[in-house]
């Protein structure tokens, strides 16, 4: 029975969004309600699903009663369901997050759009999480990554229209790559389907041409990652975006080139050439954590801090996967919930103060801590995740990972774990600093500031978050009921 | 060892200050905030009391692992060592706690500092009740974090400054040790409940690295030489949080964590057959002196005091680093009365400050006069810290003689001597100055309240007291050093 939310859990956000152009135009606040009606469905079913697969360990669905090869089959394992977790309740956050902020940093007019492009971001994400081959991958990276490119551009500034094209020109290579790197798939083995796949291509000698399908797709899917050096277009998308669509661009867009990484690595290669992508993806993700987080550090913007921070924490994702290790992959996949849950409740909260305060500099936010005293709980509780302080999520990500580095002898990648993460809270304390151990900023008229009340639509969605946060920080084990079996089974695909 | 008695106690004794603590963060009436810290440090000490029979009879309190992931767990086992250094810190605690109502009482922003100093403390006694690396490294971490706001509370230039110095080092000192924690988990030792936990068939260079890995860790919270740096900046704090950094946490709990390494990681014969003592001796040696030199030309009180507290804290490295039965009694002793001496020489130059606004060593002539109890007391605290009979320091300095005589090292005998010759030096001047030297100026004799005057005298009696009956911290101290030495 719940195979078929399978199918809905795609359909709904996507046929919903072709609605909202249309019920907007009697019904000024459609778009919202449409979307997070839709996105709250989609979460609900990702729920069902995700309670299928902790009974049967695999679900799939085949379109039209067609199986594969011939039909296409949408499918969720432990991984998928990790994801669509993630990606289903994130999205809804965000969409009730976006309803106030929204209505007050965007035109009336482009409201409705926002939503369309919100839904369709949405549910190509989880399209991408529950495709069974590749080519609908591509259409659906497709789909999260055009709407993507529109959001970020969608205040319409000069700037965040600079930021978008960047961010698009890096996006069409990466599409165009995964293009061909599936076409070179195809013509080797005749085949689409995952499975099938990773069958012909066990069989077949591991060739110059198999190599380069593997690179071609691992770095157009390093680029979605934001993997540096191919993270340019970052910090100026996620930084220009509005900021609850920064908080789904760092919280999980780029999470989906991870995904799509880890697809080809587990699912199509079965682990093959593990030795030398190790290397070469593990240099990249040590530079990108120590380079993020010295930029982060220079930055003054607290968008800006924030985007270069995800750089350096994507970097710990990919580390984890490219050590292919249990400790390894589990400590990226709670790295993975980690920052999603933490780097999308900062950007909420950035996007409250420079919604409701007006200023993102961090000179601005001097004494903001005694301002929004709530509001900055939560900012504090992210930060520290973030920092992989004690208890909370991030320490145990980072704990993993420098085990899986020392169990595979790699001394200097532990290192680079823990350099990184002491940068990390270095440019933690720094805004810690300001928000809270400075004297409070003067207004214009030579006063204090006055801070209008957060309104509830945008303080429970950051609550909701900065508790999970909480939550699986104290608690990590209650994410290994999920990352255990999903790890356990990336490991056993290996051959 | 004995097997542990299965107690949740020291889950409670932990988590409730730390509930305690959060909570002041909601409350608006210092009343009620006082009480809660007051209550925090009550429940701790109380609590610990309570354990002091049973482990003084070598016994073992523990609490099951409570599992937070695969690998990472929270467990708590109070032995002899654990508990001698927690009793230090609830202890002073509580008269940190009476000193601060008075001396902050003017302050601004008082919820966080109370908040932050009952959270700071209660995660002190986190580290000594740990049973596990992780458990240790945990509250070690969150005492860092929670006494950063602590240092700068007075927000100035200078404040920020000192406080970014302790981050810095601090920060990267806990970096080192989550490496060693890491990297001895994977050899395969997490619970502290032999002695030397670490497999001896490991190649000897990886296991000299980890233990220097966790020497940097440690020593860093510790002061060691040349790590010291941020403890004398820190001194610009509120006098609590210098009480709370030299004697009531967190340079306790760094030289604890060191004692752990040394015996519950390593273990005296593999540190031996590594030839590491030897290194960690002259490190212990070298700060000693170095730290009474530097104090002896400090002007600035708490500057003087705080480099003292450089020097001191290595006489309990030594101690234990010599491997010997006399030398870690001796240690653990010393840890004791330093902690007792300091806090009342460091709540004396606080009421100093308050009451004159004198922070000088220069400028304390005539202070004799003007608060005359005040430096009776300082002068007790003084004697006791060089060592003079009959304080808990003599007691403490002969154990600690005894342990490089005990080991056929006697040059480090010469090293202890002369830095209790320059710990002399450096505190007896201002005895003699504040009562034989005029003031400039005209000098009037000032009331010193006793929330000021209490916990000063508590400091330099107690160490005074527990001189002539030493027995809660000496039993414990011989049942540390036959269950590491076997007697």
């Amino acid at each position: 029975m719940e195979k078929h939310f399978l199918i809905l859990t795609v359909t709904v956000p996507l046929a919903t969004a072709t609605l909202i152009p249309l019920l907007s135009i009697r019904w000024e606040r459609a778009g919202f309600w449409l979307a997070s009606l839709a996105l709250l469905f989609s979460f609900g079913s990702a729920l069902i699903l995700v309670g299928g697969v902790l009974v049967d360990g695999r679900i799939a669905y085949h379109v039209g009663g067609w199986a594969p090869p011939w039909g296409i089959e949408i499918f969720l394992d432990w991984v998928g369901a990790f994801f669509l977790l993630l990606a289903s309740s994130l999205s809804l956050a965000v969409a009730i997050f976006s309803r106030i902020y929204v209505e007050q940093n965007l035109e009336a007019s482009k409201i409705p759009l926002f939503y369309v492009l919100l839904l369709l971001l949405a549910g190509g994400m989880i399209g991408f999480i529950l495709a069974g081959d590749i080519f609908n991958m591509f259409i659906f990276f497709e789909i999260f990554s055009l709407s993507s490119y529109a959001l970020v551009a969608i205040s319409g500034g000069l700037e965040s229209l600079k930021a978008s094209f960047r961010y698009l020109l890096m996006g069409t290579i990466s599409s165009l790559f995964v293009l061909l790197g599936i076409g070179l798939l195809y013509s080797l083995t005749g085949t689409l389907y995952m499975p099938l796949l990773a069958q012909e291509l066990g069989v077949l000698p591991y060739s110059g041409a198999i190599r380069a399908a593997t690179a071609l797709i691992l770095v157009a899917f390093g680029i979605e990652a934001a993997l540096f050096p191919l993270h340019v277009w970052l910090p100026g998308a996620h930084s220009l975006a509005p900021s609850p669509v920064s908080a789904l661009l760092s919280g999980l867009v780029i999470k989906m080139g991870v995904y799509g990484m880890i697809k080809v690595l587990f699912y199509i290669l079965g682990g093959r050439g593990s030795s030398e992508i190790g290397a070469l993806f593990s240099l990249m993700a040590a530079t990108a954590i120590i380079v993020g987080a010295l930029f982060a550090l220079r930055e003054n913007d607290i968008k800006l801090i924030f985007a270069h921070s995800s750089v350096s924490q994507i970097g710990y994702v990919i580390l984890g996967i490219y050590l292919f290790s249990y400790f390894g992959l589990a400590g990226g996949l709670l790295q993975v919930l980690n920052h999603a849950l933490a780097k999308s409740a900062l950007f909420l909260c950035a996007g409250v103060v420079i919604s409701q305060a007006g200023f993102r500099r961090l000179e601005d936010l001097r004494g903001i801590g005694r301002r929004m005293p709530f509001l900055m709980v939560f900012f504090t509780i992210a930060l520290a995740s973030l920092a992989s302080l004690p208890f909370t999520c991030g320490f145990a990500s980072k704990y993993y990972l420098c085990k899986g580095a020392i169990e595979r002898g790699e001394f200097w990648l532990a290192g680079i774990v823990l350099l990184g993460s002491f940068l990390t809270l270095l440019y933690c304390v720094k805004i810690v600093n300001y928000i809270f151990f400075a004297t409070p900023a003067v207004g214009r008229g030579g006063g204090e500031r006055s801070y209008p009340e957060v309104s509830p639509w945008m303080m429970v969605p950051i609550g909701v978050l900065g508790f999970g946060s909480l939550l699986v920080g104290i608690f990590p084990g209650l994410s290994f009921i999920l990352i255990k079996p999903a790890v356990l089974g990336l490991l056993g695909m290996v051959r | 060892m004995s097997a542990p008695i299965f107690t949740y106690l020291p889950v409670l004794l932990v988590f409730i200050p730390i509930i305690l603590g959060m909570l002041i963060f909601l409350v608006q009436k210092e009343g009620v905030r006082i009480f809660l810290a007051l209550l925090a440090s009550l429940i701790g000490f109380g609590g610990l009391s309570w354990m002091w029979p049973t482990i003084s009879k070598g016994l073992v309190l523990a609490t099951r692992p409570i599992f937070l992931a695969p690998e990472i767990f929270l467990y708590f086992r109070v032995d002899a060592l654990g508990l001698l250094f927690a009793l230090v810190s609830a202890l002073l605690w509580i008269f940190t706690v009476i000193f601060t109502v008075k001396y902050m009482e003017k302050e601004s922003f008082k919820g966080r500092f109370w908040g932050f100093l009952t959270l700071a403390v209660a995660s002190g006694i986190g580290v000594t009740l740990a049973g596990n690396l992780i458990t240790l490294f945990f509250f070690f971490e969150m005492l860092t974090v929670f006494t950063y706001p602590l240092v700068i509370h007075g927000e100035t230039g200078a404040a920020m400054a000192a406080g970014r110095k302790y981050f810095l080092y601090l920060f990267v000192g806990e970096a080192l040790l989550l490496f060693s924690v890491v990297f001895t988990i994977f050899l395969g030792g997490t619970v502290f409940d032999k002695v030397g936990m670490l497999p001896t068939t490991q190649s000897p260079n990886l296991l000299r690295f980890l233990l220097f890995t966790f020497v940097l860790g440690f020593g860093v919270k510790a002061a060691i030489f040349p790590l010291h740096r941020w403890l004398p900046e820190a001194a610009i704090a509120p006098t609590p949080v210098t009480a709370l950094l030299h004697a009531d946490a967190v340079v306790n709990v760094g030289i604890f964590g060191l004692i752990r390494v040394i015996y519950n990681v390593f273990g005296p014969e593999l540190i031996q057959s590594l030839g590491m003592d030897g290194l960690l001796i002259w490190v212990a040696t070298v700060t000693m002196i170095f730290g009474s030199v530097i104090a002896l030309r400090q002007d600035d009180l708490k500057r003087r005091l705080a480099y003292s507290t450089v020097a001191h804290i290595s006489y309990t490295l030594l101690g234990a680093a010599v491997l010997s039965a006399s030398g870690l009694v001796g240690a653990l002793i010393h840890l004791v009365s330093h902690a007792f001496m300091k806090v009342s020489l460091f709540f004396c130059a606080g009421a100093i400050d308050r009451g004159t606004g004198k922070k000088r060593v220069s400028e304390l002539g005539g202070m004799g006069y003007r608060q005359p109890l005040v430096m009776v007391a300082f002068t007790v605290a003084s004697l006791g810290l060089i060592g003079v009979p009959p304080t808990l320091g003599f007691l403490s300095k002969w154990y600690l003689w005894m342990g490089p005589l005990e080991a056929q090292q006697s040059i480090f005998l010469g090293a202890l001597i002369l830095s209790t010759l320059l710990c002399a030096f450096y505190l007896l001047p201002i005895t003699y100055r504040a009562f034989f030297k005029h003031a400039e100026g005209p000098v009037e004799r000032q009331r010193t309240s006793w929330f000021y005057l209490l916990p000063i005298f508590v400091g330099a009696v107690g160490g005074l007291l527990l001189g002539v009956f030493p027995k809660p911290f000496l039993i414990l101290a011989r049942v540390v050093s036959e269950s590491f030495l076997g007697g």
